[in-house]
């Protein structure tokens, strides 16, 4: 019952206020002239009874007030009181609230954006059953140069039939096919998978489905499995395709299932896998029976459960020792087993971690500025806080509006910080560095959550440093006027706030500037080949009317005269593999003739047209470029690097030297080349990393499918696109041409983390300045008005206006000193932190520093000047008149 | 000029209540009905007697009501609910009980 009114009222409280309201005033209004009446009843004046009544009633807002803390009966009415109160105070000082709600929206977006980011590269596990139990397998050829290579045939049928730790192990290898016949030939990304690969990740087909034991060939596939993206794109989303033969590569091919919409290949970027792919086929039933050296297979394994990454590790170990004792080779065979899910992120963990370190220093920012203006508010308003103090508002109460006024602040700041959040992720994805797989982003209920607790955990914080001044402070000397109490109180908590935020911003300044400072370096390593003003696409080198090496030939023949007549160009090439592409990687062993006699690493292979040197900027050192002669048929030829030429023939020429190499990857360097040529190293895979030497072939005499051609032009390159697309339509309707871009997109591609990373941090420190000048401006000038009588009474006794104001610049100075004094030892940390970042630039890199330092001295000293300027115009006379 | 006595913490409500127990009445007549039985001693005011009303109100023990008074004045008047009348009876046990062991106390 009681119950039941109480909901009743509460109701009442939250909808009808303004009814309430207006019956309460009708109910006095009525008890008013009741009272007259009786009064007049009883014999006094109309007048005297007016007055007597008045008299009775007492004060009409203390007793409506009164009234109205009858009605709440509830902690939620006793919330919506104390927040409609909060909301009054927070109106009163619009430009403070404003300040304060906008730097919390910045902080909070900013934080909820990384957090999505963070969310979706580091902490959403590979999208598959039981992602923790998936592991890879690689080949460990440290001594060959290479940590992870991919198994060969053998390898894993050898893994499968003789470890016991897993349900399955899987391989997939990239390939490509050209899609044809109905419409425009098309160019498709696969996927050549064992036929266990879907059901061991625990992925079903979303109409048909994936592969059975019994689909598997020898030879070429028969079958294939598309991508819900091609199927949509290609098919226009037709559910009769599945069953239906479609041409692949010249032959039929069965269509046997879609796979769902939200599957992708979740392999790390070092697999040599695209995440383009978009159908899959089988890998031929005959792999076990390949080379041992062939090392094309990636494998996926999936623990059983209950064995640990150890137990299996051990397991493929023991395997790894019998087959070097079965199968003996120069590197030995060594296995090395990771998970999947923390192999994805290593190479992104670090410029990630980096950029959210930076985003919480940024928070700590935006906390402390917002901190400063709570404090320099309810210093402000400590005549009012006193004068409730003294009027009876108990602690309870003034401690309830605070929390009230914190949390009210702190819901303002997330409501817009998510906006702003919102903003800066699609941003961020519009942006896009492929390398980080930033594609499901989102700001969730899980990254929201998040941000809201940390924003309320702020509310709390902001409610509670203001009642320490209120606390401190006497009510009774306050309100008899001692001035004096205003200054001391709190000015050593201001001063210790624009400290810490003269600090934090230093830390992050800093860090981006290392940041930039390798990224700066990064930017200006020569790579090997000059990028400006080539256009690359890729076309197949062979097709099906193309089979024989003549017509091959032909074909490389007619396209590149066509592309060399097109006016502006003044190179062409074609190569196997593009600097920095997502395709595998292809590379084997070689050995000089005389033999060094020393174990020697893998070389990179690539193979490359007439021109390819040229046309790619390569510098060729000695010898010759290939030629139209170097064919099948003709002496086996092959340019080679410096670095080789060095290792391989130290000290003598390389031209005319015979190499023994694997063009064939037949597992063992059993053909023998002669070098013609000695071009300089490329750092084609890798900006930073060292990379293997390299062994170029001509491609008539290694052939590889398909090739990417690069067209150099004396104009803009990209505006020839057009005019190279109709070239290769006359020389082959049937051909399709795809990637079509700037060599630079690939360049910018290597670089697309560091460069993620390095504009962040940057970002996130510009921010952190411009926030921390506004902290610093508002403490300095707070304490003017503060200080303006003793400002008055120094001019009257004689001080000058510069002196005044350097009086205010010298305590803006000391503190940024200390700010900065502090933020150096913390930069010092941070720096040492950040090191796997930075490449080129140690952390203590004094040219960084000493840049830095002035940055934050100039943006302190103008956040300064402008209140030492308001302190010198303080009129004397009105300060002391105003006493 | 009788002397009136300060009001003990929460004497207030059951006062009001009694008041009404044999009636609606509107604010100021319950004013005037406490200081008539209590001889004066009690002289509520409206500062407090207002916010009583209507926290008795909101617990569902009294409810108001705008009727016209007998000099044709539209008032607000508050009558006894019957969850108010059960109330009352606790709170009279309750208030016996107190007396009672004062007067033990005192008298001892």
């Amino acid at each position: 019952m009681r119950a039941a009114a109480r909901l009743a009222s509460l109701w009442r409280g939250l909808f009808r206020r303004g009814r309430m309201e207006a019956e309460l005033d009708e109910e006095l209004a009525a008890s008013f002239e009741e009272l007259v009446a009786r009064l007049t009843a009883a014999g006094l004046s109309p007048a005297e009874a007016r007055r007597a009544a008045a008299r009775e009633m007492g004060n009409p807002t203390h007793l409506k007030l009164a009234v109205r803390e009858a009605w709440v009966v509830s902690p939620w009415d006793a919330a919506a009181q104390d927040a409609r109160q909060a909301w009054r105070g927070l109106r009163g000082t619009p430009v403070l609230t404003g300040l304060a709600v906008a730097t919390l929206a910045l902080g909070i977006g900013a934080t909820a954006a990384i957090l999505a980011v963070v969310r979706a590269t580091l902490l959403t596990p590979p999208p598959y059953r039981d992602p923790e139990r998936l592991v890879l397998v690689w080949a460990d050829l440290t001594a060959a140069g290479h940590p992870r290579v991919p198994l060969s045939g053998p390898e894993l049928s050898d893994l499968r039939q003789r470890t016991t730790s897993f349900e399955g192990l899987a391989g997939i290898w990239a390939g490509s096919v050209t899609l044809g016949e109905q419409g425009e030939p098309e160019f498709v990304r696969i996927g050549l998978v064992t036929d266990d690969f879907f059901p061991l990740l625990g992925v079903d087909a979303a109409a048909g489905r994936t592969f059975a034991p019994t689909d598997a060939m020898a030879g070429p596939p028969t079958t294939i499995l598309l991508s819900s993206q091609l199927w949509q794109r290609r098919f226009g989303a037709d559910p009769d395709v599945v069953g239906r033969a479609i041409t692949v590569d010249g032959r039929p091919t069965l269509v046997i299932g879609v796979l769902p919409e939200r599957f992708r290949l979740a392999l790390p970027p070092d697999a040599g896998i695209p995440d383009t792919i978009e159908a899959f086929q089988l890998l031929d039933r005959r792999i076990p029976e390949a080379p041992r050296g062939q090392r094309f297979v990636r494998v996926v394994g999936r623990r059983r459960p209950g064995v640990s990454l150890h137990e299996a590790s051990q397991d493929v170990d023991r395997v790894a020792a019998q087959l070097s004792r079965e199968f003996p080779s120069p590197h030995g065979s060594a296995f090395v087993t990771v998970e999947l899910g923390s192999e994805n992120t290593r190479r992104v963990r670090g410029p990630v971690l980096a950029v959210a370190a930076s985003v919480g220093l940024l928070l700590a920012i935006a906390a402390v500025n917002v901190l400063g203006v709570l404090v320099a508010r309810a210093a402000a308003r400590r005549r009012e806080i006193a004068l409730r103090v003294v009027m009876g508002a108990g602690l309870l109460r003034t401690l309830r509006l605070a929390l009230a006024e914190g949390l009210l602040l702190a819901t303002l700041g997330t409501i817009l910080g998510i906006g702003v959040g919102h903003v800066a992720l699609t941003a961020l994805l519009a942006w896009r560095p492929e390398a980080l797989r930033l594609g499901e982003a989102t700001l969730d209920a899980r990254v929201l959550a998040v941000t809201s607790a940390l924003a309320m955990l702020w509310g709390l914080l902001f409610a509670l440093a203001p009642l320490r001044e209120h606390a401190r402070a006497n009510p009774v000397a306050l309100l008899a006027g001692a001035r004096g109490e205003e200054r001391r109180v709190g000015a050593s908590v201001r001063a210790g706030l624009v400290i810490a935020q003269v600090a934090l911003t230093l830390v992050l300044l800093v860090a981006s500037g290392l940041l930039a400072r390798s990224f700066a370096r990064i930017q200006a390593i020569d790579p090997g080949f000059r990028a400006a003003g080539v256009l690359t696409f890729r076309v197949p080198s062979a097709t099906p009317r193309h089979a024989s090496p003549e017509a091959r030939e032909e074909l490389a023949h007619s396209l590149g005269a066509r592309l060399r007549a097109l006016p502006s160009v003044t190179s062409v090439g074609a190569v196997s593999h593009l600097p920095y592409d997502s395709i595998p990687n292809w590379g084997g062993p070689f050995s000089p003739d005389p033999d060094t006699g020393q174990a020697l690493p893998n070389a990179d292979y690539r193979s490359v047209s007439p021109g390819f040197f040229e046309a790619a900027g390569v510098t060729l050192l000695e010898g010759r470029d290939f030629t139209d002669d170097d064919r099948a048929g003709s002496e086996p030829v092959a340019v080679v690097d410096d670095r080789l030429a060095a290792r391989a023939w130290p000290g003598r020429s390389a031209l005319g030297q015979r190499l023994r190499v694997d063009p064939f990857s037949t597992g063992a360097a059993s053909v023998w080349v002669r070098v013609v040529g000695v071009v300089r190293h490329v750092r084609h895979r890798s900006l930073i990393e060292a990379l293997n030497e390299q062994v170029y072939f001509p491609l008539g005499q290694a052939f590889r499918n398909p090739v990417a051609y690069l067209v150099r032009s004396s104009a803009d390159a990209s505006a020839l696109a057009p005019a190279i697309r109709a070239a290769v339509q006359e020389v082959d309707p049937s051909l399709p041409i795809y990637e079509v871009r700037p060599l630079s997109a690939y360049l910018e591609r290597a670089r697309s983390v560091q460069r993620f990373a390095m504009v962040l941090v940057a970002a996130f420190a510009g921010t952190a300045l411009v926030l921390a000048a506004i902290g610093v401006y508002g403490v300095v000038a707070y304490t003017v008005v503060q200080r303006r009588r003793e400002f008055g009474v120094r001019r009257a006794l004689g001080a000058t206006r510069g002196q005044i104001r350097n009086l205010v610049l010298l305590d803006g100075a000391k503190l940024t000193g200390a700010g900065a004094a502090l933020g150096l030892a913390g930069a010092g940390v941070a720096a040492r932190l950040l090191r796997s970042q930075l490449w080129g630039v140690s952390a203590a890199d004094a040219l960084t520093y000493a840049a830095v330092l002035p940055v934050v001295a100039a943006a302190a000293l103008l956040a300064c000047w402008w209140p030492a300027r308001r302190a010198t115009s303080a009129e004397v006379l009105d300060v002391l008149r105003a006493e | 000029m009788t002397r009136s006595t300060e009001l003990m913490p929460g004497t207030l409500d059951l006062l009001v209540l009694k008041t009404l127990e044999l009636g609606p009445r509107h604010g100021i007549s319950v004013a005037e009905r406490i200081r008539q039985i209590t001889a004066g001693a009690f002289d509520v005011k409206p500062g407090s007697l207002f916010p009583a009303l209507h926290r008795l109100e909101q617990n569902g023990d009294i409810r108001g009501e705008w009727t016209v008074s007998a000099e044709g004045r539209r008032v607000k008047t508050y009558r006894l609910t019957v969850q108010g009348r059960r109330q009352m009876a606790a709170e009279e046990r309750e208030w016996a009980r107190v007396v009672a062991a004062m007067a033990q106390v005192l008298g001892s």
